[in-house]
């Protein structure tokens, strides 16, 4: 076991113990909102483990696609909607802390209150992180441990962006224009879907006969951008 | 005792649980964004298995022509992953806006008619 080997298993157990911590904290917080906010480091740590992996272009994409589009996009979604369904965990999940320690829960819960920015902060510096160790991976002197290539062909370390733009421009040349199309389409439907005509305040769909709550020019944006 | 090298397993694993997370949240949540944010995972947890064996089985079953072989195909096709999730999110809130807006609703189960 050399240092780059060390280096290398530490990075995977750090970036994959944030992505799964942060992933369970999508599928349990109880507010919807909150399950939104925990996607952000999971989608984080995810890019992480792609450029652990040495694509490159992926995780640029992972950063902008996902965590700057669609994971706002989420997030303004769950401002939007009312937030009613205050989801109850299923039954064997829930744990009520037994009575003789509620002293003890409540000093615990007072802490937190007050910690909770401090939990915030871990969390964004942790994202900091990932990106850091991923830009670290490629400097140079990371490399002087480890060879440029050193495991097969397929370790195209540095040249990742180049050769995918050259794939999707040859090989996958007929994909790549469906795929524009596929997001044209979406997107006018999208709009289609989210706006309120000026006329009468009715919208697609709409029986005219109940009309909900005015909140409409936030709704298209979000769903426009 | 040294760990094994981190290899296509360790990802591999990392991706399934992702994918498990993602399937419990789209089954037992009944919000529809908490349903969305399942889907999310699974799609993630997808990618990363892509990307896993692009980048320890890819180039040598493949061959001569290091370009127009898709050496890197899997990650091609991550990218085409992304951008249609990106087109189910954008589509999928406008629907969730809009049965809200008509119907008042966030829940998934009482969505359940076709018609009303």
């Amino acid at each position: 076991m050399t240092a780059q080997d060390w280096l290398e298993q530490l990075g995977f157990l750090l970036v994959a113990l944030f992505t799964l911590g942060s992933a369970l904290g999508v599928i349990l917080a109880r507010r919807v909102l909150h399950a939104a906010l925990w996607l952000l480091p999971t989608l984080f740590g995810v890019a992480g483990i792609f450029a652990l992996m040495g694509a490159h272009a992926l995780f640029a994409m992972q950063l902008i696609v996902y965590v700057g589009a669609i994971a706002v996009l989420i997030v303004f979604g769950a401002m939007l909607l009312e937030d009613d369904a205050r989801e109850r965990l299923p039954r064997f999940l829930r744990y009520r802390v037994p009575i003789k320690y509620e002293p003890a829960t409540r000093l615990v819960m007072h802490y937190y209150s007050g910690m909770q920015h401090v939990l915030a902060g871990i969390v964004g510096a942790g994202m900091m992180l990932a990106v850091i160790i991923a830009a670290l991976a490629e400097t140079a002197w990371f490399h002087q441990w480890r060879p440029l290539v050193t495991e097969g062909p397929s370790d195209f370390v540095g040249d990742n962006v180049r050769r995918i733009g050259e794939l999707f421009l040859t090989r996958y040349l007929l994909p790549f224009e469906l795929a524009s199309i596929v997001l044209l389409v979406a997107l006018v439907g999208a709009v289609i879907l989210a706006r309120r005509d000026a006329d009468d305040g009715t919208h697609a769909f709409s029986t005219g006969a109940d009309e909900p709550p005015a909140e409409t020019e936030a709704a298209e944006e979000a769903a426009t951008q | 005792m040294t760990p094994p090298p981190i290899g296509l397993t360790h990802y591999l694993v990392v991706a399934a649980i992702l994918f498990c997370m993602g399937l419990f949240a789209v089954i037992t949540r009944r919000h529809v964004v908490a349903v969305l944010l399942g889907i999310e995972l699974m799609l993630n947890a997808a990618n990363i298995n892509l990307v896993a064996f692009t980048r320890y089985l890819g180039a040598p079953a493949l061959g001569a022509d290091p370009v127009l072989n898709s050496i890197l195909g899997g990650q091609v096709f991550a990218l085409m992953v992304m951008c249609l999730a990106a087109c189910e999110v954008a589509i999928g809130l406008a629907i969730v806006v809009c049965l809200y807006r008509n119907r008042g609703l966030t829940n998934a189960d009482e969505a359940a008619d076709m018609k009303w």
